[in-house]
């Protein structure tokens, strides 16, 4: 069927860029995702770390470490796959 | 409508800073990268002067800087990880002044993304490779070479990402010369440790061109730093890896029990034992010294520490760490070689110590334990390690600081001095260090000595009597019909044989060459030789001379009732005396005023004059022998001329400024051939004749434009500008030198005699600053007393008063807040007060604190239509928690003004049963935002009594704001859906939305313009869009808003109808203050917006059609020939969408560029706008003036 090595690219890409999502995406999977991308622009953006830092009355150094940190798990641990969905 | 955005002032938060040699001087220089923009520093190691060399606009954002040298190569080149998805190399270019990118890579998307490198960058030490590393998996290094022309070359990337891992910090591990080291601190999804984090080696292996992955440890789950330990010959190699409450130190192939000291912390001045926190470090600085290294580090509280590092030939044998000094917390610390410490901060002022000493070694607990056993373990958890008790500094001292307005939380643009231009108020730091800062647009003058005279002065001149002294010796003031001579020194006094005429007022004084002065009064010129002789010359007729102009070797004076007769005199090379020319100048109509230009390098004497005629035309004449007296120019006026100068501009040019009799000051190139003059501008500088003095400023030409406000015009970074002065209006003014100050102004004001300086004409803004004690939130002015009322809140830290309260009765007192910072209490409790503040005198005349645990959230000034006097309300909750947001009670207080609106009374409190998010006055009664909820309040005697309330908003309500017209109109913004145009239902009793967004945006300021159809949104990503109600809806909410009220919403929203969108800009800081005001009494209104890291920038409304045109093209063809050295590699369109496609703004920085570009590159450009260059130019000054800005 795969002719043209076709699925092994998509596996590769999908493999590359995570978060592309596929039919069986979990909606724990997708929120995680989600979660992640929203941390690293929290951590990357100065004023950004700045702002959140403020807000708790923290420092940025912690706030930024904090929010690495949850980028972990983010939603929490997944959970069990029948449920997963 | 269509914008155009400046940056009036950058932001003041340094990021991150680096030292080397990047300009191939022997000193050492300091690189910041500051939000969008690069600069190098200087620091002046004699005076310990901070000063900003250069500062380039990148157009993108730096987020990680890291410094290489190349082998044998004499400076340093630096690596820039941005958000431009690509890798660069930046060399300062010392001969042009500017950054050059030499190289330039790209590896991936733009923008701030969680997988493309660019978050960290780290450079081998011995600047043959450079790692750059992303939040998330990538990490790629690049081998550095030379390329054929000895430049920098980067090979092709080679990557070392791992997939399910996030990055926490890298460096670059000193191994001398063996295979290049980086070493990151990273954090696995997948590990079993339970979030613990990794220290990880990453080799480059140079021979075979790859990079594995050779060496891995768990370190403690709290580990966010690591400091690379000098190695090779120097010392033990490896990394400290910085954790909450401990140090220890990592190398691969050293034994697994690692050295490890514990981070000492602040004695509690409460007595809590546990409970307190570990410190965290925040910023490191190593600093080499022949044999040796010098390590510190900076705890989140501002508490340096100095690690002390005992090694063998095995590796570190003892880890010391000791407490060194108390600083403000940085964002980078550099130790500069001689002998200086640098700490750039994001939320403050960026100070540079000097060491003293650098701390002592002997006794005391410094945390370190010999035998390593408990290595390895989380050091997070149970950190008890030894205390100290904070003090005044001991091993550094402050001796240079460049001030920055760091975080601005609110601000508001108020003329409250009733000067010329208005003031903008900001809210700005955090914690101990907030300030309610006044920041004026003007230059910041320093006043030395003021003192009286007898009468009123008309000018004033300081001279020196020898050719050899130093300074000046002398001022002359000139009265209506009387000359002062006051000797300038230690004292002054009046000077009787100066040989000055004194029963005469003076209308030029200069120091002739070969000594002596010359002095013009209106009935004679007198040439006061050094021996004490004088000269004169009486003018025909016994007429009148009415304006004079004297050079060293010249003076021109202009006769009276003569229809414009001028005579000119030089001095007479060999016999030292002044001769009268043989021809005279004939202007042709009332000569006004005169003015001699500066004498050029090689030349005698001034090649030109001008002179001011009553038939308002200024004239340029020739002073050469070859066409004396020579007409070259002729220019109109629109007035006559009231005063006439000359400066040197940049590049050899001159400049011929003319102020006028209606207040108008203009400006005219002269050709320094031809005399031609050329390229005129007119701006407005005030009330009054603008009187013209020349004056040098910081070691240049300038002259000061004395109006009713005084101006200075100087050459900046390549252009004119001309500046306001923060000071008061100045009748005349002259260059004066003194021991004190050898660039100062003798200046005459009222009765007045001063001396003045400006010390940094770069600066556009100057502030004064009133201190605070926690993070400001917000304030309201009281207009009748001018007080502020201004609402300070903190989270988990005492406020100075619990802390007293707090402290156990035999306890020692605690250190000052202000220096040492706010005591940090437990999470979910707060202090807050609502303070009443002066802003002239700075006094607090009213403290008004909340009970303990209460944080006031928001404040509004209401005129309820119940009772006459205004009223304060604050919104407070107590047992405020932050994720999610949630508390155990809330109130809203209602305080009236007491003494004269200097104090406060709380008259009563009403629980409400959410968090009060924001207040707002509405049609005479109060509204208040209580999450989604949006409540309607009036006053009651004992509480408020709720009279309306609707669902109006989607998440939570964050910003309220009426409409500026109807009463019945308001504008609610959401946290994260936009806003929307919600309408009062008086039948009802209940709110409607009308129209919404269809776009989310989390807003936070917005501002209503005038026309009360059209706002202003600034979102917490960093965006400004404008945005405006339909036409059609706005025809009808004016006349029939029932038919409006009951629409089917569309489009999954609120309402029916949804916003226009007029403009999208991506301005790369968060906006938290928005206003639209004019920034002087006679320019047109702009939206003047502050931003959280402290930028300060105007977005113009252009209002026709052919500028809008012309500024879009120009910035097309500026994009389109944008040099690539000049860039990151971040496409500027690109940058300014962002988020959303940028729309109707024109980066009014972007083509302020167009001033530094070469001169083909501004051909290529002004082809493509087909417009000439000195049209470009005239444009892009206009604009500034027109606005004020």
């Amino acid at each position: 069927m795969d002719k043209f090595g076709m699925h092994n690219q998509t596996e590769n890409l999908f493999a590359k860029h995570p978060g592309t999502g596929h039919a069986d995406t979990t909606r724990h999977q997708w929120l995680t995702n989600q979660h992640r991308d929203t941390l690293a622009h929290y951590v990357a953006d100065d004023s950004m770390a700045l702002f959140i830092a403020m807000v708790e009355g923290e420092s940025v150094a912690r706030t930024r470490s904090d929010m690495l940190q949850r980028m972990r798990q983010p939603c929490g641990p997944a959970p069990p796959a029948a449920t997963g969905t | 409508m269509f914008l155009y955005n400046l940056t009036l002032q950058a932001p003041g938060g340094v990021s991150t800073a680096i030292l080397g040699h990047f300009s191939g001087e022997k000193h050492q220089e300091l690189v910041v990268g500051r939000q969008q923009h690069l600069e190098l520093w200087h620091a002046d190691t004699q005076t310990g002067k901070l000063s900003i060399r250069h500062s380039q606009n990148v157009f993108c954002r730096i987020r990680s800087l890291a410094q290489f040298r190349l082998p044998g190569a004499g400076k340093d080149h630096i690596v820039v990880g941005s958000d431009s998805g690509a890798v660069a190399v930046v060399e300062y270019d010392a001969a042009a002044g500017r950054f050059a990118t030499v190289q330039h890579h790209e590896f991936g998307r733009s923008g701030l993304r969680r997988q493309v490198p660019g978050q960290y960058v780290a450079a081998d030490p011995k600047g043959r490779a450079v790692m750059v590393a992303a939040v998330e998996r990538a990490k790629v290094v690049y081998v550095v070479t030379r390329d054929g022309a000895a430049g920098v070359a980067l090979a092709s990337p080679l990557e070392a990402s791992r997939a399910q891992s996030a990055c926490i910090d890298v460096v670059g591990v000193d191994v001398g010369y063996e295979n290049p080291v980086f070493a990151a601190l990273e954090l696995d999804y997948d590990g079993a440790a339970g979030g613990a984090r990794a220290l990880v080696y990453y080799e480059l292996d140079l021979g075979l061109n790859h990079v594995v992955r050779r060496w891995s440890v768990a370190v403690g789950g709290s580990a966010n730093r690591l400091i690379a330990l000098p190695g090779g010959g120097d010392g033990p190699s490896g990394v400290l890896v910085c954790s909450e409450g401990a140090i220890e130190w990592r190398h691969a192939g050293a034994p697994d029990a690692a050295p490890r000291a514990a981070i000492p912390q602040r004695a509690d001045p409460l007595g809590r034992g546990g409970g307190t926190r570990a410190p965290l470090v925040v910023a490191s600085a190593v600093h080499r010294m022949k044999g040796a290294f010098f390590i510190l580090a900076q705890a989140e509280s501002g508490d340096l520490y100095k690690i002390t590092v005992a090694h063998a030939a095995g590796g570190v044998t003892r880890l010391g760490v000791r407490y060194f000094d108390t600083i403000a917390p940085a964002s980078a610390l550099r130790i500069l070689r001689a002998g200086f410490l640098f700490a750039a901060s994001l939320e403050g002022s960026h100070q540079l110590f000097q060491f003293e000493n650098l701390g002592d070694d002997d006794g005391g607990d410094d945390g370190g334990d010999d035998g390593g056993d408990d290595a390895g373990d989380d050091a997070g958890d149970d950190v008890a390690g030894p205390r100290f008790r904070p003090r005044g500094l001991a091993s550094l001292a402050l001796v240079g600081e460049v001030e920055a307005t760091g975080p601005v939380v609110r601000s508001r643009v108020l003329n409250l001095a009733g000067e010329d231009a208005p003031q903008v108020y900001a809210l700005c730091g955090r914690g101990a260090r907030s300030a309610l800062r006044i920041v004026r647009h003007g230059l910041e003058v320093a006043e030395l000595a003021v003192s009286e005279l007898p009468g009123t002065p008309r000018a004033v001149w300081a001279v020196r009597r020898r050719e050899a002294a130093a300074h000046d010796e002398l001022i002359v003031v000139s009265f209506l019909d009387a000359t002062l001579v006051l000797s300038a020194g230690e004292d002054v006094a009046e000077v009787a044989d100066s040989g000055l005429l004194a029963s005469a007022p003076t209308l030029a004084l200069h120091r002739v060459d070969g000594g002596g002065l010359v002095q013009v009064t209106p009935r004679a010129v007198r040439h006061v030789l050094p021996d004490g002789r004088v000269s004169e010359w009486l003018p025909p007729g016994g007429r009148e001379i009415t304006c004079a102009a004297a050079g060293p070797r010249q003076v021109a004076v202009a006769l009276a009732r003569t229809g414009g007769q001028a005579v000119y005199f030089e001095l007479h090379p060999q016999l030292g005396v002044l001769r009268e020319h043989a021809q005279r100048l004939q202007a042709g109509a009332e000569i006004t005023c005169l003015a001699l230009a500066p004498v050029p390098a090689g030349r005698r004497g001034a090649p030109f004059a001008a002179v001011g005629c009553a038939d308002q035309t200024v004239r340029v004449v020739a002073l050469d022998a070859a066409r004396c007296l020579e007409p070259l120019a002729v220019q109109a006026a629109p007035a006559a001329a009231h005063s006439v100068a000359f400066a040197a501009a940049p590049r050899g040019a001159l400049v011929l400024h003319v102020g006028l009799r209606n207040g108008l000051l203009m400006r005219a190139a002269v050709d320094p051939v031809s005399g031609g003059l050329d390229a005129t501008r007119t701006r407005f500088a005030g009330a009054r004749p603008v009187q013209l003095c020349p004056a040098r400023v910081a070691g240049a030409d300038a002259v000061l434009a004395l109006s009713s406000a005084p101006w200075l015009c100087h050459a900046h970074a390549g252009a004119l500008r001309t500046t306001p002065l923060s000071y008061d209006p100045l009748d005349y003014a002259a260059a004066f030198s003194s021991e004190q100050c050898p660039q100062g102004l003798v200046c005459v004001a009222g009765s007045t005699l001063r001396i003045l300086a400006i010390d940094r004409p770069d600066a556009l803004f100057n502030q004064a600053s009133i201190p605070l004690a926690l993070t400001p939130r917000d304030f309201v002015l009281n207009a009748d007393s001018r007080h502020f009322a201004v609402l300070e809140a903190e989270h988990a830290h005492y406020s100075p008063a619990q802390l007293e309260r707090a402290l156990p009765p035999a306890a020692a007192p605690p250190p000052p807040a202000d220096q040492f910072g706010l005591v940090r209490s437990a999470p979910g409790r707060w202090a807050s007060h609502v303070r009443v503040v002066d802003p002239f005198t700075g006094e607090t005349t009213h403290l008004a604190e909340l009970e303990d645990g209460h944080a006031a959230v928001s404040m509004a000034h209401v005129r309820f239509a119940s009772d006459p006097a205004p009223l304060l309300v604050v919104g407070c909750a107590a047992g405020l928690a932050l994720r999610p947001r949630r508390c155990e009670s809330a109130s809203i207080r209602v305080y009236r003004w007491a003494d004269a609106g200097r104090a406060l009374e709380l008259v009563h409190a009403t629980p409400v049963d959410d968090v009060p998010q924001c207040l707002a006055p509405f049609a005479g009664q109060l509204l208040v935002a209580l999450g989604r909820t949006l409540r309607l309040y009036d006053l009651g005697i004992k509480q408020l009594l709720r009279k309306a309330q609707s669902v109006v908003a989607r998440n939570a309500i964050s910003v309220l704001q009426p409409h500026p017209h109807a009463p019945d109109r308001l504008f609610v913004a959401d946290v994260h859906d936009s806003v929307s145009l919600a309408v009062f239902n008086h039948a009802t009793r209940a709110f409607h939305v009308v129209v919404d967004d269809a776009l989310p945006r989390m807003v936070t300021a917005m501002h209503v313009l005038e026309d009360g159809d059209t706002l202003a949104v600034g979102d917490k990503f960093g965006n400004l869009s404008v945005l405006r109600v339909p036409e059609r809806v706005a025809h009808a909410l004016d006349t029939d808003p029932s038919r409006l009220l009951h629409e089917r919403p569309r489009l999954g929203g609120s309402a029916a109808h949804k916003w226009d969108c007029v403009a999208e800009y991506h301005v790369g800081d968060i906006i938290t203050s928005l206003e639209a005001c004019a920034l002087s009494s006679a320019s047109r209104p702009v939206i003047l917006y502050a931003t959280l890291l402290g930028s300060l920038q105007a977005a113009v409304p252009l209002a026709s059609k052919s500028d809008a045109d012309f500024f879009r093209a120009l910035e097309m063809a500026i994009r389109r020939h944008w040099p690539p050295s000049a860039s990151l590699g971040r496409d500027h369109l690109a940058f300014r969408s962002a988020f959303r496609p940028v729309r109707s703004v024109v980066d009014g920085d972007l083509c302020e560029q167009y001033f530094a570009l070469d001169h083909d590159t501004r051909e290529k450009i002004s082809d493509d706008v087909d417009r000439t260059q000195q049209d470009i130019l005239k444009k892009l000054e206009d604009i500034r003036s027109m606005f004020a800005l």
